[in-house]
């Protein structure tokens, strides 16, 4: 077992080296930078050159590269070239907390919506309790979040202003991000559930579990749910990644300091340090939730052999 | 739905039985030939496509779908070419005009009508959704096809590789392809298929991989069919039916993408229009002129509904596993 | 009240499928007494198994079953509740499987699936059930019980399973034991060895039991009475003797030729019967075997001949047994 997870982990630092490499030249290679003199027209070119010089953007890129893994060893990731007063450590660390609460917030309640969602409709096939589910889950994943965001929005902010529409404070600031951001997962684990929880019960096994007379709560959650929750774990993996390091549109049209938030800037602005740090983030934080997502599958199913 | 159905049809009463004394001499003389058999044919074999069809067909929500689908894209097609308006059009006598027989729903700031202006954003959307969906099923469907049939060393290697850009945010990507080569249609075409393809590659591998090992691949490998034989005659035929599907899928998600990044703004550019800016724009006015916020969104909210009941329709009619 | 364990009459089951309606058994009746091994036999697709799903309710949804009495030990089955019936499977009547590769939940251990009928139905402790369990594993003839308790299905062979899977069915001690093709999935040697521990089996705790299976090989043995079945209707019954020697039916005719027996040696020629069954969704007025029958006669299209006796306890249903049919045809 401890071997298996040293063995991902060094895979997975490989994999971090060529995406840090990867990302690092895309980046470089689109023309702009971060301090270009098209931006601000107004800069003297001497004091941008000098600027430049300050940060090593002058010298060559490979060099620049080698610059920057050694420090990244280190854990340094520099210093935002915009928000020159933080370090991108900083802004990571006062990002993250933000747009870890709330991802995790919204996949606990689209798995505690989802889950029995789709253990329902898939029991009661065809009745109106699954058409509902189902026509809430198509819902779900039909409506972008950012429109669902602007109508509850109009709704409760602006019709009847009962939440805050923006900023971030106590648990009612909470409410509305949490709920548009868990919906697309909410359907899609709610599909999930329905469609393996049928195709478990279609199985061999549960008719041997009937076949020993076990009460029905037996058959429905230890027989066939264990079973059927192994591809929504799977699914799990990559969402909780995808939703704790923040979304973009929820944090912008919310106004909520998380880390999303800075991505589409720092890209726009070229702001290197903050990319890189952000994709380095990232990386390391899909590839960790993959790798527990692996181990948790092996502890369920028992088929899947870990020492491989 | 509640149509009583007889589960058992009564069973007519013989004519005769057992113990009638008196059964017509000439029914025990032989059954002619032509007589026997005549079970088989009675159900025609029904080829696979034809099949999905029919089921597609019985599935209301599916066919609801689908001919939105049609609708929306005569709508796209035709809409712009008939409309006394243009996109860019701009009419200073007409502000922020409310639905009206005139202007179907509504203008905008510049007095652009919305109803010609979503008809151009619905072409930008189906146009990426239908262009990527086709170009992600080729080059996904290529990728995992080879490394899935080749397996072993190509197989971790091509793998490897997919997990290392998989593992990028997609939006990095994304926003430098625009920065790189402008915000237009063709650069979120680009930046949309070369990001969306590693699903697609992962699940054709997947497939190619789990036909492989069943039997009738053994059975076609033991009567000496060659490698490439296999892989045109069983192995594409029999993972083509899901991996349709999930190309399906990739509809909505490509248009959703495009929604999303013009309506944060790294999207195409203005005076053009796609859905995504439209929902942006009727945003910052929701409050004051609500339907120029809640025709864009109607329009995304119910093309993605039409296309996912239609993908759900077509998976239920060609997932093989699902079959009664 | 009878004096068989299983007793049922005018047994009909039918399914609701996209095309219409399936009649999967059209009238069935049998019984089981008590320490009794019968067989069922049948091409696939007949309604064997059907039948027997039917009579312990494990079908699906789209499943719809009538019968004119479903009598077990004295109850009625058809007016159980879900719950009720509960305390009879797996208590009274266990079942087993085709196949072993799939009838064991792949999640938790032999041990777990063995002792949670012992925990549920006998109200015993985990400790006494697990006791229980090693010595069932030990009955059915697996080696190292303790070490297969903490085992999952996969880490098991075939045979192995099927074994376990026995286990499990016998565990509470049923009355009446239904394996439905449980040597079907299985190598030839292993086939012989889970029939010769299901015949021990019997002898041992007397249990009933019913064999469903297609193959003539398995059932030959081991089984006192034989049923023959086809189109969803018992075609011939009678003893392992009547069946084997003494056949009326051609279908029952037709499937010893198709299969190889020790009868001509070693240049017996196997005969298959051509076609194939008949599509139950618009089931045949007539036998539904006529279609495929070389003795076929212009009345086997236009009515379905009675069970009728043709000795002590060998019934058939063929209008070849008729008194006028038998004077210009030879049967």
């Amino acid at each position: 077992m401890s071997r298996y997870i040293v063995k991902r982990l060094a895979a997975a630092f490989i994999s971090m080296f060529f995406l840090i490499t990867i990302t690092f030249f895309l980046m470089h290679a689109i023309p702009g930078g971060p301090f270009s003199a098209g931006e601000r027209k107004n800069l003297n070119p001497k004091i941008v050159e000098a600027i430049r010089a300050r940060y090593g953007l002058d010298q060559p890129v490979w060099k620049q590269y080698v610059n920057y893994i050694s420090k990244l060893i280190q854990g340094d990731m520099g210093v935002s070239y915009k928000k020159t007063n933080y370090t991108v450590n900083e802004l990571l660390a006062t990002g993250f907390p933000v747009s870890g609460q709330v991802g995790i917030l919204a996949i606990v309640v689209a798995l505690i919506l989802g889950i029995p969602l789709g253990i329902i409709s898939a029991l009661k096939r065809g009745s109106l309790a699954d058409m509902g589910a189902m026509v809430i889950a198509t819902i779900g994943i039909s409506i972008p979040t950012f429109v669902i965001a602007l109508l509850l929005m109009y709704v409760f902010c602006m019709k009847w202003p009962v939440l805050p529409s923006y900023g971030w404070g106590g648990i009612k600031y909470l409410i509305l991000p949490v709920f548009c951001m868990s919906l697309s997962p909410m359907a899609n684990v709610t599909r999930l559930t329905r469609s393996s929880m049928l195709e478990v019960s279609r199985q061999e096994y549960i008719k041997t579990a009937r076949s020993k007379g076990l009460p029905e709560g037996v058959v429905i959650f230890k027989h066939m749910l264990k079973n059927a929750l192994l591809p929504v774990i799977t699914y799990i993996g990559p969402l909780v990644a995808a939703l704790m390091t923040g979304s973009f549109a929820i944090e912008r049209l919310f106004m909520l300091p998380g880390m999303g938030r800075y991505f589409v800037n720092a890209v726009s602005d070229r702001d290197y340090t903050v990319i890189m740090g952000m994709t380095i983030f990232y990386g390391a934080f899909v590839m960790l939730c993959t790798l527990l997502v692996d181990i948790a599958y092996a502890f369920i199913d028992p088929r899947v052999r870990i020492t491989r | 739905m509640a149509k009583k159905i007889d589960m058992f049809p009564a069973v007519p009463e013989p004519p005769y039985s057992m113990s009638d004394p008196a059964i017509p001499e000439e029914l025990f003389t032989d059954l002619p030939e032509e007589e026997k058999f005549s079970e088989q044919i009675n159900r025609p074999s029904i080829s696979y496509w034809k099949n999905a069809w029919m089921k597609i067909r019985r599935d209301k929500l599916a066919m609801i779908g689908l001919v939105f689908i049609i609708l929306m894209i005569l709508f796209a097609i035709f809409v712009p070419m008939f409309s006394p308006y243009t996109y860019e059009q701009q009419d200073h006598s007409a502000l922020y005009q409310p639905p009206s027989a005139q202007h179907l729903m509504g203008t905008d700031m510049f007095g652009r009508d919305q109803f010609t202006r979503i008809a151009y954003g619905a072409r930008i959307s189906l146009t990426i959704g239908l262009v990527s969906a086709a170009v992600n099923m080729v080059i996904g469907a290529l990728y995992g096809g080879i490394a899935g049939f080749f397996g072993g060393k190509v197989d971790m290697v091509m793998m490897r590789v997919v997990d290392v850009f998989a593992s990028v945010p997609s939006l990095l990507y994304i926003i430098l392809i625009m920065l790189f080569l402008g915000s237009n249609l063709r650069s979120i075409l680009i930046a949309i298929c070369l990001t969306y393809w590693f699903g697609t590659a992962r699940q054709t591998r997947a497939q190619i991989l789990s036909i492989r090992e069943q039997d009738f691949a053994l059975a076609a490998k033991v009567t000496g069919e060659t490698d490439l034989q296999i892989l045109v005659r069983h192995l594409i035929p029999n993972s083509i039916g899901p991996i349709i599907v999930s190309v399906t899928f990739l509809v909505p998600s490509a248009i959703f993408e495009e929604a999303f990044l013009s309506f944060i703004g790294i999207g195409i550019t203005v005076p053009v229009a796609s859905w995504g800016t439209l929902a942006n724009d009727g945003m910052k006015v929701m409050g004051m002129y609500p339907y120029l916020m809640i025709f864009p969104a109607l329009a995304i909210s119910l093309t993605m509904f039409a296309l996912n009941f239609l993908g759900d329709g077509l998976r239920d009619a060609l997932d093989s596993r699902l079959k009664k | 009240m009878s004096e068989h364990l299983l007793e049922v009459q005018n047994l009909r089951t039918s399914f609701v499928t996209g095309g219409g309606i399936v009649q999967a058994v059209r009238g069935v009746s049998m019984y089981v007494d008590r320490g009794e091994f019968i067989g069922i036999i049948g091409e696939s697709g007949c309604g064997k198994s059907v039948s027997m799903l039917s009579v312990l309710r494990l079908l699906d949804d789209n499943a719809a079953v009538k019968a004119d009495r479903i009598e077990f030990d004295g109850i009625d089955l058809q007016k159980q509740t879900r719950k009720s019936m509960r305390k009879i499977l797996g208590r009274q009547i266990g079942m087993i499987f085709q196949d072993p590769m799939t009838s064991l939940n792949p999640l938790y251990t032999i041990g777990n699936q063995l002792t949670e009928p012992l925990c549920y139905h006998l109200k015993i402790s985990k400790a006494d059930a697990r006791k229980e369990a090693l010595n069932m594993l030990e009955t059915v003839g697996i080696n190292e019980p303790e070490k297969r308790l903490k085992q999952y299905p996969h880490e098991l062979s075939g045979g192995m399973r099927q074994r376990a899977m026995i286990a499990i069915a016998m565990s509470c001690r049923p009355k009446l034991l239904i394996a439905d093709e449980p040597t079907t999935a299985l190598d030839v040697t292993i086939q012989a060895q889970i029939m010769e521990l299901m015949a021990e089996l019997k002898t041992k705790f007397t249990t009933s039991t019913i064999l469903i299976t297609h193959d003539l090989g398995v059932i030959a043995s081991v089984c006192s009475r034989i049923m023959v079945m086809y189109g969803g209707k018992i075609m011939e019954q009678g003893t392992a003797g009547d069946i084997f020697y003494r056949p009326r039916h051609p279908y029952t005719e037709g499937l010893l030729r198709s299969v190889p027996g020790d009868g001509s040696g070693p240049k017996e020629k196997l005969i298959p019967i051509p076609g194939s069954p008949p599509d139950l969704m618009n089931p045949p007025a007539g036998c539904p075997f006529a279609a495929r029958c070389k003795k076929a006669m212009k009345i086997c299209g236009l009515a379905m001949p009675g069970l009728v006796d043709v000795a002590e306890g060998h019934k058939c249903a063929c209008w070849l047994l008729y008194s006028r049919a038998s004077g210009n045809r030879e049967v």
